[in-house]
């Protein structure tokens, strides 16, 4: 090995080094910071599905800076008008939910008390064990120290608070200034680099902002037609529910358990004669929004987004749920999407440096005219 | 008026004097020649806006090509190696200019090197973008595409001609 090569072989390793220093200083960021962590996440992800309208009005010459106020001030009054019509029904339903919660699990306290009872007559071993009160001053127990860690809970996130206030600041930024650290990073790069480093930045948007735009419509429309359905069937709760199961899509899989899980709780709390009816209209409902999503609207929609295989989705959630929890969970499929186009681009480097590319071959005397 | 026309009167007051210019001059670069303002202003905002020093190197022959770059100020030089250090200038470009046009086209190696002659400021339009214009915005793709075989069709024209003077000077069979 020649001096020249052992150079490049010593500024490869301290390259590898640095990235991986890079991805466990990234990692330990992540499971310390999350409070500053999630409403950063939460930003890049609006700026991402806003960027394509600045890009419409900057291709009809407006300047970058006046497309993110103009869009800032249509979409700000939109979220606004959004959570004028829906805060009132979720304030409503979350009133009307600490209302009758008390109420419910007296009853079913009575219920269980008097199965328990009867249970007790018939197998003696049971009497004086008092298993449903128990049950129920444990879960007592558990509500009352869950009041108690609130303000504290609430003092451990501040910073979460306040980051989320500032959210619309960030977005703003982001915005605005998002390309010109795009420029910058351009402008340093060597020429040997340059082409490769637009390369990764332009496949990586084009790859995690379709993932990213794909799932939130995904969780809209799921998250809607959950509310659509569980109305149509008389729940209550439904826009709650159904805004739980749009937020909880952003888990891959896993929202629409979520979801099904709580409107099947609902039913249970809603009580009356019909409850096991009201339980299998919830299932046919999620059943078919699943179907729906799974066969008909993902494939036309999320399918242009990014294309990871199912199982690697499924993988990557749990890989990222066992090392980051929740946040590992929603990162995962994006985190993955960056390491797929990753490693496409570095095979498609090295093959390049492997093998002589070949042009189509033409017949010696062939003459193009 | 159109829905369009109404659209960009609006807009006019937030409108950005740079980026009209730069609109107006894509719609000037041969290969680009076909398209409207606005199919210019989408192309434009998927080029990649770079400056170049005077002698600071593109790209070289050989680099495995990606991109199409157009001049918008300065000069470029465009050489070819020809043993050892030596190198041989084959053109020397100006705005309006463009090069690196089979990146979009096929994988292979650069077939010449570029240069700065001078600070150069260029767009840059990646195969990636060019290829995601093609099938999502065919209007804009398409005429790209038809401008770089207009372009391609002259050179090998001009080829050919020459090929057949060379063959006729040193005495070669005429075909």
């Amino acid at each position: 090995m020649n001096a020249a090569e052992a150079q490049i072989r010593l500024e490869r390793w301290v390259r590898w080094g640095l990235i991986l220093f890079t991805a466990v200083l990234a990692g330990w960021g992540l499971s310390h910071l999350e409070q500053i962590f999630i409403p950063f996440l939460v930003s890049i992800i609006i700026a991402y599905l806003l960027n394509p309208f600045v890009l419409a009005l900057e291709a009809r010459a407006v300047r970058r800076e006046s497309a993110v106020i103009l869009l800032t001030l249509v979409f700000g009054g939109l979220a606004a008008a959004l959570l004028y019509f829906t805060v009132p029904v979720v304030v409503d339903e979350v009133t009307e939910l600490k209302r009758i919660v008390p109420g419910r699990l007296e009853e079913t306290r009575k219920t269980l008390v008097q199965m328990e009872k009867a249970l007790a007559e018939k197998y003696t071993f049971l009497e004086g064990k008092n298993f449903a009160d128990s049950l129920f001053e444990m879960v007592g127990e558990r509500a009352g120290s869950v009041r108690m860690a609130a303000p504290e809970w609430i003092a451990r996130h501040s910073t979460a608070l306040v980051m989320t206030v500032l959210l619309p600041f960030f977005v703003f930024f982001l915005l605005r200034d998002g390309g010109k650290w795009l420029d910058g990073f351009f402008a340093s790069l060597s020429h040997r680099s340059v082409e490769t480093g637009i390369s990764l930045v332009r496949e990586f948007n084009a790859a995690l902002g379709g993932y990213l735009r794909s799932l939130v419509v995904d969780a809209a429309v799921v998250g809607g037609m959950v509310a659509v359905g569980l109305l149509w069937i008389d729940l209550n709760y439904a826009v709650l529910i159904g805004i739980v199961t749009g937020i909880g899509n952003f888990i891959p899989y896993f929202g629409p358990v979520l979801g099904w899980g709580i409107a099947s709780l609902a039913a249970l709390l809603q009580g009356g004669p019909d409850t096991g009816w009201m339980l299998v209209k919830v299932l046919v409902v999620f059943g078919a929004v699943k179907t729906f999503d799974d066969w008909i609207f993902q494939p036309l929609i999320v399918g242009h987004g990014a294309h990871v295989h199912p199982v690697l989705v499924v993988l990557s959630v749990f890989v990222g749920g066992s090392v980051l929890g929740i946040i590992g969970m929603v990162v995962a499929v994006p985190v993955t999407v960056i390491c797929q186009v990753s490693i496409r681009i570095a095979v498609e480097r090295s093959r390049f440096a492997h093998e002589q590319p070949r042009g189509t071959p033409l017949p010696a005397e062939r003459l193009i005219v | 008026m159109t829905n369009e026309g109404v659209f960009s009167k609006l807009l006019a007051p937030f409108t950005h004097r740079q980026t009209q210019e730069r609109i107006a001059f894509l719609t000037e670069v041969p290969i680009f020649r076909g398209l409207s303002s606005l199919q210019a202003g989408k192309l434009l905002t998927h080029c990649t806006d770079r400056k170049y020093e005077a002698g600071e190197t593109i790209f070289e022959e050989g680099d495995l090509g990606k991109a199409l770059f157009v001049v918008y100020a300065g000069r470029v030089s465009i050489y070819k190696r020809a043993g050892g250090d030596r190198e041989i200038v084959l053109a020397t470009l100006g705005s309006g200019a463009y090069f690196g046009e089979l990146a979009l086209l096929d994988t292979l190696p650069r077939s010449a090197g570029a240069r700065a002659a001078e600070t150069a400021e260029l767009l840059i339009l990646y195969r990636t973008d060019f290829d995601d214009l093609v099938s999502k915005r065919a209007d804009i793709g398409l005429p790209v595409m038809r401008g770089i075989a207009q372009t391609l069709a002259g050179q090998l024209r001009r080829t050919n001609e020459e090929l057949a003077k060379a063959r006729n000077g040193s005495g070669g069979e005429k075909r």
